[in-house]
Formats: C-alpha cells, sequence, structure tokens
C-alpha cells in the first residue's frame, strides 16, 4: 500500500540550449514497474512536458526505448523498477540530443 | 536540395515568413518494409527520393514488431496456382484476385531479393528453405526469417543506405498531401519532430506505406505508432478507401500483466505437435477446440470461452507449454529455435513459459482494410501511391500467416517502380496550396495552445475503448450506432478543447512536441473510427474476421465496402479477373 517509485530524470530542451535540469517524481504503484510504464505514468499523471520514446516492440529487440538508469544504459521496456527505489534516469545519448530523454538515431549507424 | 523559398505573393496572414520546402521525385511516407522497399526500387529507376518516417527508422511502425513467417513458393510440389488458391480462400473470397495472382508471382523472387540485401532465411543442411507449415498453407511456405521483421527491416535500411539518392527523415509527422490544381498528388506538409516545426516537400509522386490502425482498438499488439495515417490521408485527398471494417485479431497475445501485454506469441507454433508441442486452455483448464484452425476460427473459438464465462482470470485463455508433449530439453531447443526473442523477452520478465501458464486473448493484429488500390500500386488519387498494410483490398476477410511480409515486399517495389515512372514523366511546377494548408495546420494547434483542458491521452483511450467495445470481435447494429455517435461526441466535445504542452517559441513547438503529436493523431484515430464504424454498419454479414451477431450468415457473393470523401459506403464488385502477365 501506497509504494512509491521515485525517479530523477535528466532533462534538457534542446541539444542547442546549455542548461540542464533534473526533476523527480514520485510514481504510486503496487509493484514492480518497467521504465517505460514508469515514463507513461509520469506523462500521463505529473507532467506532460516530458519527452521520451514510446514505442515498444514487445520483443527487447529495437532499443527505441534505450535509456541510461543509474549510469547504465538499458531497454526502458524490459528493466523493471522496484516499489521504494529512487533511481535516476539520463538520456542514453548525449551527443545528439533531441529533448529530455529522446535523442537522434539517424546520425548513428548502431 | 534544400530550398528556403519564400512566396511573397502568398504572403498574407500567416505566423511564418519563410516556408521550408524541400522538392524530391518520390515521397514515401513510411519506412517500414513497404516504404524501405518502394524507395529502393524508386532510388534503382533514377529518381530522388525521400522516406519520411514518424518515428527512427527501423524502431518504430509495425514492421519491426511482425513474426518470422513470409509466404512464397518453395517446396517440390507446391506452386504459385496454390498459394493463389490459399491466399483466395483464407482470405474467404474478399481478397482482389487479380492484385494476389501478383503477390503469387513475385514473392519467391523478393525472398531471393532479400538475401542479396543481407536478409538471412532459415535453410535445412542441403541449402534449401526450410519453411514451416502454417495454417491456411496446402504445403509448407512460411519461410523463417532469422530475426523477423526488425531483421528485414534491418536489410532493407543497409540496402537503401547505399543509393545517394533516397534521403531518410526521422521523426516526421505527415499531416496533409498536397494536390494541384489539376487534382495530382504533389507533395506534403509534415511536422518535423525533431525541431517541432511545420514543412513542406513538394514531390512528383508520393507512396504511402503508413502501416495500419490498429492503435485505434484498446487491445492491440501493434505500436503506438498505428494509427492509420496513411488511410486518412488518403481519404482527405479523395481516395477510395475499402473494407475498413475488416480487422484481422492475432488470437494470442499476451493480456496480462501490463508490463508484458502485447506480446505476441504464435498460436502455430504452440499448438503444432512437432514443434512446440502445447495446448490453448480456457479458464477452467480444459482444451476448448481441436485440429488445426485457421486464425479467424480459433478468435471465434477463445472469444466463445471468454463470453460463456469460461475465461482465464484477466479475460482470456492460457497458453500452455508446462504440459507440453516434448520433455524440458527439447521444449527449451524447440523455443530457442523458434520463438527466441519472445522466450527471453518473457523469462526475463518472470514469465518462463516452461513453468507458468500466460494468459492470452485475442487482438487487433492486422488492419486487412485501407486505401483501394490496383496492380500498379495506384490509389484512385493520381499521383498516390500505397503499399503494404495501408492497403485494403489485397487479402479479404482473413490473411494467411506470411502474406503480410510477402506483400510488402511484393508491393513496395510495385509502388517505387510506380511512382518512379510518373516522376520521370512529370516536372516541378509552382505549388499554390503550399502556405495555405500550413496556415490550416497551425490554427489547428493554435486553437489547442492554453486553451483546452482534455489530455490527448485521454481521449485516445477513450476512442480505443469504445472501438474494442463497440466495434471489436463481435458486432451488431446496435453497438456500432451507439459507437458511432460517442465518436461523434468526443469529435464535437473533446476535440476542440484538447490540451497541449510545448515549450516553443516564434515559429517552432520546441523540439519534440509530444502531446501535440499525440492531439494530432488522436484527430486522424477519431476521423477513421467513424468510417471504421460505417463500414462495419454497412457490412450486414458475417465473414472472416468481421462477426455481426444480428447478421450471423456471409451475404451470397462477396462485396467490397468502399467509401469516399464524397460517397458513404456502397458495395463493390471483388475483382476475379487478373490483368497482370501471369496466367494460371
Amino acid at each position: 500500500m501506497g509504494d512509491i517509485i521515485r525517479v530523477t530524470i535528466q532533462r534538457k530542451d534542446s541539444r542547442n540550449v546549455p542548461v540542464s535540469y533534473s526533476r523527480t517524481y514520485e510514481v504510486e504503484t503496487r509493484g514492480e514497474m518497467t521504465v517505460l510504464e514508469v515514463l507513461q505514468e509520469i506523462y500521463c499523471r505529473l507532467d506532460p512536458s516530458i519527452a521520451y520514446r514510446r514505442y515498444r516492440c514487445g520483443r527487447r529487440l529495437c532499443r527505441s526505448c534505450e535509456v541510461k538508469l543509474d549510469g547504465k544504459i538499458v531497454r526502458g521496456c524490459a528493466t523493471l523498477l522496484h516499489p521504494g527505489g529512487a533511481y535516476l534516469l539520463e538520456p542514453a545519448r548525449t551527443d545528439s540530443l533531441i529533448r529530455d530523454l529522446v535523442f537522434d538515431f539517424h546520425s548513428h549507424s548502431g | 536540395m534544400i530550398l528556403d523559398i519564400y512566396f511573397p505573393d502568398e504572403d498574407r496572414g500567416t505566423s511564418v515568413a519563410e516556408v521550408y520546402l524541400e522538392q524530391t521525385d518520390v515521397l514515401i511516407v513510411g519506412g517500414g518494409g513497404a516504404g524501405m522497399r518502394a524507395a529502393i526500387e524508386a532510388a534503382a529507376h533514377g529518381c530522388r527520393v525521400i522516406v519520411a518516417n514518424k518515428g527512427p527508422v527501423g524502431r518504430s511502425g509495425t514492421t519491426p514488431m511482425a513474426m518470422e513467417a513470409f509466404q512464397a513458393v518453395c517446396s517440390p510440389g507446391d506452386s504459385e496456382n496454390l498459394h493463389f488458391r490459399d491466399t483466395v480462400e483464407g482470405g474467404r473470397y474478399l481478397g482482389d484476385e487479380n492484385l494476389i495472382s501478383f503477390l503469387v508471382r513475385d514473392a519467391a523472387k523478393r525472398a531471393e531479393e532479400l538475401e542479396t540485401f543481407g536478409v538471412q532465411f532459415k535453410r535445412k543442411p542441403d541449402g534449401a528453405f526450410d519453411p514451416m507449415h502454417h495454417p491456411g498453407q496446402s504445403f509448407p511456405r512460411a519461410l523463417f526469417i532469422q530475426g523477423g521483421g526488425f531483421a528485414m527491416l534491418a536489410g532493407l535500411i543497409r540496402q537503401a543506405r547505399k543509393h545517394s539518392g533516397i534521403q531518410i527523415l526521422d521523426d516526421v509527422l505527415v499531416m496533409k498531401l498536397i494536390l494541384d490544381r489539376a487534382g495530382k498528388t504533389s507533395g506534403a506538409i509534415y511536422l518535423d519532430l525533431k525541431e517541432g516545426r511545420w514543412k513542406a516537400i513538394q514531390s512528383k509522386a508520393v507512396v504511402l506505406a503508413t502501416g495500419g490502425y490498429e492503435e485505434l482498438w484498446a487491445f492491440n499488439d501493434a505500436s503506438w505508432t498505428a494509427c492509420g495515417d496513411g488511410v486518412f490521408l488518403a481519404y482527405e485527398a479523395g481516395a477510395q478507401l475499402v473494407d475498413l471494417e475488416m480487422l484481422q485479431y492475432y488470437p494470442t497475445v499476451v493480456i496480462h500483466p501490463p508490463s508484458i501485454q502485447g506480446t505476441l506469441f504464435q498460436y502455430e507454433l504452440i499448438t503444432h505437435p512437432e514443434i512446440l508441442g502445447g495446448r490453448l486452455l480456457n479458464g477452467r483448464m480444459e482444451p476448448f477446440f481441436e485440429g488445426i484452425l485457421l486464425r479467424d476460427a480459433i478468435v471465434r473459438a477463445i472469444w466463445k470461452e471468454i463470453l460463456e464465462g469460461r475465461g482465464s482470470p484477466h479475460g482470456g485463455v492460457f497458453i500452455d507449454l508446462v504440459h507440453s508433449s516434448k520433455d524440458r530439453e527439447d521444449l527449451t531447443k524447440a523455443l530457442e529455435k523458434w520463438q527466441p526473442n519472445q522466450f527471453h523477452y518473457l523469462k526475463d520478465m518472470g514469465f518462463d513459459l516452461r513453468e507458468v501458464l500466460v494468459e492470452v486473448t485475442p487482438h487487433a493484429h492486422y488492419t486487412l482494410g485501407g486505401v483501394a488500390i490496383d496492380e500498379k500500386a495506384r490509389t484512385t488519387v493520381p499521383g498516390l501511391f500505397a503499399a503494404g498494410e495501408v492497403a485494403g483490398n489485397l487479402h479479404g476477410a482473413n490473411r494467411v500467416s506470411g502474406n503480410a511480409l510477402a506483400e510488402t515486399q511484393v508491393f513496395g517495389a510495385i509502388a517505387g517502380a510506380s511512382a518512379a515512372n510518373l516522376a520521370e514523366k512529370r516536372k516541378f511546377e509552382k505549388l499554390s496550396g503550399i502556405r495555405l494548408e500550413m496556415n490550416v495546420a497551425e490554427n489547428l494547434v493554435k486553437g489547442w495552445q492554453g486553451r483546452g483542458n482534455i489530455r490527448p491521452h485521454r481521449v485516445r483511450e477513450r476512442l480505443q475503448k469504445i472501438m474494442w467495445q463497440k466495434c471489436g470481435v463481435e458486432r451488431d447494429d446496435q453497438g456500432l450506432r451507439q459507437g458511432r455517435e460517442e465518436l461523434e461526441t468526443l469529435e464535437r466535445e473533446a476535440l476542440p478543447n484538447l490540451s497541449v504542452t510545448d515549450i516553443g517559441r516564434g515559429i517552432s513547438y520546441g523540439a519534440y512536441p509530444q502531446e501535440i503529436q499525440e492531439a494530432l493523431e488522436v484527430r486522424m484515430m477519431i476521423s477513421l473510427g467513424r468510417l471504421v464504424l460505417s463500414s462495419a454498419l454497412f457490412r450486414k454479414e458475417t465473414l472472416g474476421h468481421h462477426i455481426r451477431t444480428d447478421y450471423p450468415s456471409p451475404w451470397r457473393e462477396p462485396k467490397h465496402t468502399f467509401l469516399s470523401k464524397e460517397k458513404g459506403p456502397w458495395a463493390g464488385e471483388v475483382k476475379r479477373e487478373r490483368t497482370g502477365p501471369w496466367e494460371t
């Protein structure tokens, strides 16, 4: 009851602005949630200005949802966050950042 | 290639001084299997091509989610005639037989060509294709793509990148097609999501390859991106749409828990005694059908269990591999061989199929209906072509496994060639409609900024629920009418009051205006939902995946449901004669 997943997100309005900032969100949950579910919850209930890629291929293949979780690059669709935990989310790549957690794949071949 | 063009004679009452305009011979909307194949073909004809994709190419859309099957004739004794017959019968005689004749003629050729693009198919030790035998195929014909649709698309993208004439735009929402004074398709207005700016492309031909509209339904195994963009664009441009009510369900998609909801596990493999040797069980742990059924039949069998109170706790049935006829070692090998990605994904998420039952239920899987095309992939609008799932008259009332990926390659290539042939004959002319259309788009968004109070995701969820409840697996007149009224209400009351969050200044909405994208999608989806409901009301029969409880029998003769912007639904003949060079 009343379990919380606490997520701090490293945010930036675009690649061209110098300022980045972080925001911390508390997501209520009844159990484990994937990173992607947590982001969806934040977008729908807490902060509509957050940008992340929502696509999910359903087989953990496409890497569209890749983010850096506590310093390690993971796939958001298949990485579980636990109630009571506090996590840091950052964009998986910053050199081609578009906004917040969204980056441009096109300038990379990988 | 990039032109920043200033139109002084049109500069009236607009917030932008310049229109960002690019020119290309062929514009392809959608960078999945069909779009990429069309791009390669058009570029091989010497055209400059722009592929405009809503997300990152190869990491969005439906092709990356596709299973491994590509249907093409490859076994001794099998023939194009049999592939043709299986497809026509599987589609309950509603598929356009002229289009089907092209599908079966070119499928094997396109599979072999994919191999030259680096896509690998499963082969036997002697080098022959090693196909699966899927329900509805009179011979084993489901060529197995190593890595599924994801790997197929990766190969196509690699091939496309070898052509210097192909430019790929990621993160682009195409808003409206532009027609010239003669009514010919001449480009499009789009929202560049990276920059949050409206832009335009002028082209000599446009190919729609945007996939389906499964996202209209609450339970679907397609992606967030499958909103029917291309069907909506074609409709707005005046094209004829066909059989929009025909939605194929996939019987066995995970329903619970939410973290893995939407993951498809192939029933063709589960129930195959020699592959996985498993079963489907109802909520009472009883088997409820016998033999090997086609998708529409198995969906009906599952639905019956659910409706009659024999469903699983979350309203589905169970996949049971725990009691597989194979021992654990053989089962593990088979899972590794046939469904490695899903097996490991579910296992890592806490659902080891060898040890637990997983709840599945039919999900919206493939939209059989869409834009009407002919054998040259022409729509009824000049200069506008369509290929892949966005097209609507190929499969009929049910689709046989493996024909979707084959369709992307066969009709993608045809559309690319047709668009190139037209582009060679056409010159760029001054277009007058760009500024006007851009104003319309800007004003639409302006109406939402800072005024509304309804989040677009709420409207999307409401729409999906209406479509699932009123136009789901089973349909009737009363429910469909109610659904139509509810969508009309949504369009009238919610749409003008959407709230959109953006961080932009000046002519930009700011980078990645996620909620503006969602609002634009919701607008398309409501419009399309109403057309689907009208079509479903019109088809007063039960055929294939369209189950009308108030009209349980099929019509004496299958007919298409056509509609366009000018005309409501009407019944049209299914083409039986073949115009192509292929003869039986």
